[in-house]
């Protein structure tokens, strides 16, 4: 009888997991995937200034001295231009490496700091501040080195962390009811 | 003369009141150095934001559903359609801690955590926030709501006492039916259904908009059907059965006046013809004609979210039973509030508010009184997010209600108007501790205390003056002081797609309301309403729900309750159309599979409540009995096709496994089976 239940016990939990790893396939670890852009997307809706028909404009920052720095810039402008924007309004994504974002001239209505820009934080804050630029990121290193106005993150509960200081630097203003229900820093 | 002197006096009040609310709103407007982007809650968008749904059912301030201080259940618009009811007690069937009686195919109570009966009291219902419980028998008449179920885009039952946000009657939960925005939101549909018990129903729902500046969204509805044919218990009197038929029409639009300043509103009549268990649970017919009329002004300012409302409700209902005795009601209510949400700092969020209300109604069948309150209220809010992890919501509010009576009264009745003149102070608070311990676990640990208020009836305006019998409600009854403690655990369990929660209660009712036992004096004698005593609920909830390989999803959950009821001796066992302890079932469990995919969906849900009784009226409203109800189980079903992108076919049934069937002390269900045909344009 022990020997029977020796064999069986390790056959059913043998089975049960395989069912179990069919029906809840793994998931894969996201980048700055699709999702995460919705999210971005919907968090501008509350945003004071930016259109509610027609085209929003976004610079996707990245490192230049990362080694698929420029190619992950161009694949989430790519998805960021696939999906609608709040309201009417569609998004227009452009790239601009770190360094290049101070001296830009183009009328963004908010920037995506890419992965792999937590290392130029100085040089992305200074930027910023210096165009009232609404910057967000997945990233919360980003509120500790105060680079971005929005930490929007999806991975596990969505969380969204609203940096009240930089936002104010820049001018960005959120309606009250979004300001309620974020974490502010 | 004086009657009329009285209700001019009430109409000035009201709009010295209402006066007093514009004009504060508009020196708040005018106040405001700048305006931040207007707001209605765009509760579409900002679920899509967070991935879950966002209420202000808990605290008044926007939240997401898994940080509100509450044990709060959301039933959403696809959680609505796959039910396959025809109504809204039907889907809330479905639901943990939410129990329906059925009495007739189109007559429902609901009480949430047990403590239910005929004319339920305990359980605040709104559309939008307006409330459409009615103050005057206390009770929420379901078959007579303006509503559609097209046009909800979330259920919120909020589970044990709310009164600090939502004033009286938030006792044992609150029920906040929420509708698509007709700013923010498209709703263009329209169904027919046909069923068993000769069921026909026709829908629908068109949205006007009007660029980003504005939208307004009608419906319009009607609905015939028989009842049972299954036998009224002899208990419940001799009447016949009558058809019952349902319309309503709703309005309802938000102007954008600035892009900080939003205006609602929203107009609705309804008539019902219904049959009825009556509150001395016997049968009778009911005919419902409700109307209502609401406005509220939103402004985003730099002092937090604005927002003023005036609203009112009219509900006349005349009712027929087997002594054919004729009561008709005529029941007004004013309510018109402010409050103010504003953001302290990072961490603090406050929330201030004011309330005054009117509530009157004739005296019945007695004709010739009416009995009225006024009350006036304030409340505030406190939210600290102590640590990120960690948060703390404290409210609390204070209505002050004063009592009157005016108009005639029968020879002989042993009270005289100015035994009205009676006023009543009532605190009620919400606390909630909040601690996200890790990404999957939240615990929860509240407080709450809030007071049901004796209905109208109850105070006085149901009045049987007759050579047989003299009947009356009470000038003197004290409001039911509800507590409760509880401590919620949720765990999101990532792997499976699924979420765990549970929650142990504890509850207790002082001053229950009863129908008898009260002794008047008066020639003859009168005999009525009184506090028949107290009740302690003691509880715990479990459920899991979840999604796997991407077209299913699951639920399933468990409540178990005992009630130790301790009654005035002549309202033990039943004997004062009032039990709790034998009446509210042990164990409920309710289940739920459901497959779906681009044109299918096919949905299942299991019901079982165990063994208990039930309340039965003795002859000439006498007093009342217990009956036994034996256990049961029931099964809903729903199968939908959707042929084109524009169009579904749907068939649902309730009470699929065995018809007909005993779930209560009245008239046993019967099985239902529609079918619907919905258009999308």
């Amino acid at each position: 009888m022990k020997g029977y239940f020796r064999k069986f016990v390790p056959l059913a939990l043998a089975t049960v997991f395989a069912a179990l790893s069919v029906i809840y396939p793994a998931r894969a670890a996201p980048d700055v995937s699709i999702a995460e852009l919705q999210a971005v997307a919907h968090a501008l809706g509350f945003l004071e200034g930016v259109p509610r028909s027609g085209t929003i404009e976004i610079g996707i920052v990245y490192n230049a001295g990362e080694p698929d720095g420029r190619a992950l810039a161009l694949q989430t402008a790519g998805r960021l231009t696939s999906i609608s924007g709040p309201n009417q309004t569609t998004f227009k994504a452009v790239i601009i490496p770190t360094a290049d974002l101070l001296q830009g001239t183009d009328q963004l209505d908010a920037v995506f700091l890419n992965p792999g820009t937590s290392n130029e934080a100085a040089t992305i804050t200074d930027a910023v501040k210096r165009r009232h630029l609404v910057s967000i990121s997945d990233d919360p290193a980003c509120l500790d080195t105060g680079c971005c106005v929005l930490m929007v993150r999806i991975n596990g509960p969505v969380e969204i962390v609203l940096h009240t200081a930089l936002a104010e630097i820049v001018g960005a203003r959120f309606s009250t009811i979004f300001k309620m229900m974020v974490k502010r820093r | 003369m004086s009657n009329a002197r009285t209700n001019s006096g009430h109409k000035a009040a009201i709009r010295r009141a209402m006066y007093r609310i514009v004009s504060l709103t508009g020196i708040a407007l005018a106040a405001c150095p700048s305006m931040l982007h207007a707001q209605s809650i765009d509760y579409g968008s900002l679920e899509q934001l967070f991935g879950e749904p966002v209420t202000t059912s808990a605290t008044g301030s926007p939240q997401r559903a898994t940080e509100a201080p509450a044990n709060m259940e959301i039933v959403t618009a696809e959680e609505i359609r796959r039910s396959g009811a025809s109504d809204i007690p039907g889907v809330l069937r479905h639901v943990l801690g939410v129990d329906v009686m059925q009495w007739n195919s189109d007559n429902s109570d609901i009480g949430l955590r047990g403590y239910n009966q005929v004319y339920s009291p305990r359980v605040l219902v709104l559309i939008d926030g307006r409330q459409v419980y009615a103050d005057h028998y206390g009770y929420t008449p379901w078959a007579a709501l303006p509503v559609e179920l097209n046009a909800i885009r979330q259920i919120e039952v909020v589970k044990g006492p709310n009164a600090a946000l939502f004033g009286f009657n938030a006792v044992s939960g609150v029920i906040n039916i929420i509708t698509y925005s007709p700013l923010y939101d498209d709703v263009n549909t329209a169904s027919v259904s046909g069923g068993t018990q000769g069921f026909g129903q026709g829908s629908a729902i068109k949205t006007l908009k009007f660029g980003d500046k504005g939208g307004l969204r009608l419906s319009a509805s009607g609905r015939v059907d028989d009842d049972y044919s299954t036998p009224i218990p002899a208990s419940a009197g001799t009447l016949l059965r009558n058809h019952n038929d349902h319309f309503a029409f709703d309005l309802d639009g938000v102007v954008r006046l600035s892009n900080s300043v939003q205006l609602e509103f929203e107009a609705s009549h309804t008539g019902a013809a219904s049959n009825d268990f009556g509150p001395v649970y016997s049968f009778a017919h009911d005919e419902n004609l409700s109307s209502s009329v609401k406005t509220q002004l939103t402004a985003d300012t730099d002092y937090g979210l604005v927002k003023a409302t005036v609203y009112r409700n009219w509900i006349s209902i005349n009712t027929f039973n087997a002594l054919n005795t004729k009561i008709k009601f005529d029941d007004e209510v004013t309510v018109a509030q402010f409050q103010d949400i504003y953001r302290l700092g990072t961490d603090h969020t406050l929330r201030l508010s004011l309330e005054y209300r009117h509530s009157s109604v004739n005296t019945t069948p007695f004709v010739g009184g009416h009995v009225f309150y006024d009350v006036y209220s304030a409340g505030g809010m406190w939210n600290w997010n102590i640590t990120p992890s960690l948060s703390l919501t404290n409210a609390v509010r204070f209505d002050s209600l004063r009592l009157g009576r005016d108009g005639a009264t029968p020879a002989g009745y042993p009270f005289v108007n100015s035994d009205w003149n009676r006023s009543l102070g009532e605190w009620s608070y919400n606390s909630g501790l909040v601690w996200k311990v890790d990404d999957p676990d939240t615990l929860r640990l509240l407080v709450s205390r809030g007071d049901q208020l004796p209905s109208l009836a109850n105070f006085g305006a149901f009045v049987i003056a007759s050579p047989a019998v003299n009947t009356t409600g009470n000038p003197n009854i004290d409001p039911t002081d509800v507590m409760n403690y509880e401590i919620d655990w949720d765990r999101a369990l990532p792997i499976f797609g699924a979420k765990f929660r549970t929650a142990v209660f504890y509850e207790k009712f002082a001053d229950l309301i009863s129908l008898t036992g009260g002794s008047f004096g008066g020639a003859p004698a009168y005999t009525g309403m009184a506090n028949a005593g107290s009740s302690a609920g003691r509880g715990m909830e479990v459920s899991l729900k979840g999604t796997f390989l991407t077209h299913w999803r699951w639920g399933a959950n468990y409540r178990f309750e005992y009630i130790s009821d301790q009654f005035e001796p002549f309202a033990r066992d039943g004997k004062a159309y009032l039990d709790f302890e034998h009446v509210t079932p042990r164990h409920v469990a309710k289940a739920n599979l459901g497959w779906a995919d681009d044109r299918w969906e096919v949905d299942g849900f299991l019901g079982y409540q165990s063994a208990t009784q039930g309340l039965a009226g003795l002859p000439f409203s006498s007093g009342s009995f217990l009956t036994p109800v034996p256990d049961y189980v029931s099964v809903d079903a729903r199968l939908a096709y959707k042929p084109t992108e524009w169009a579904t076919l749907s068939i649902s049934g309730q009470n699929l496994l065995q018809s007909p069937q005993q779930q209560t002390s009245g008239p046993e269900v019967e099985r239902r089976v529609f079918a619907t045909l919905s258009v999308n344009y």
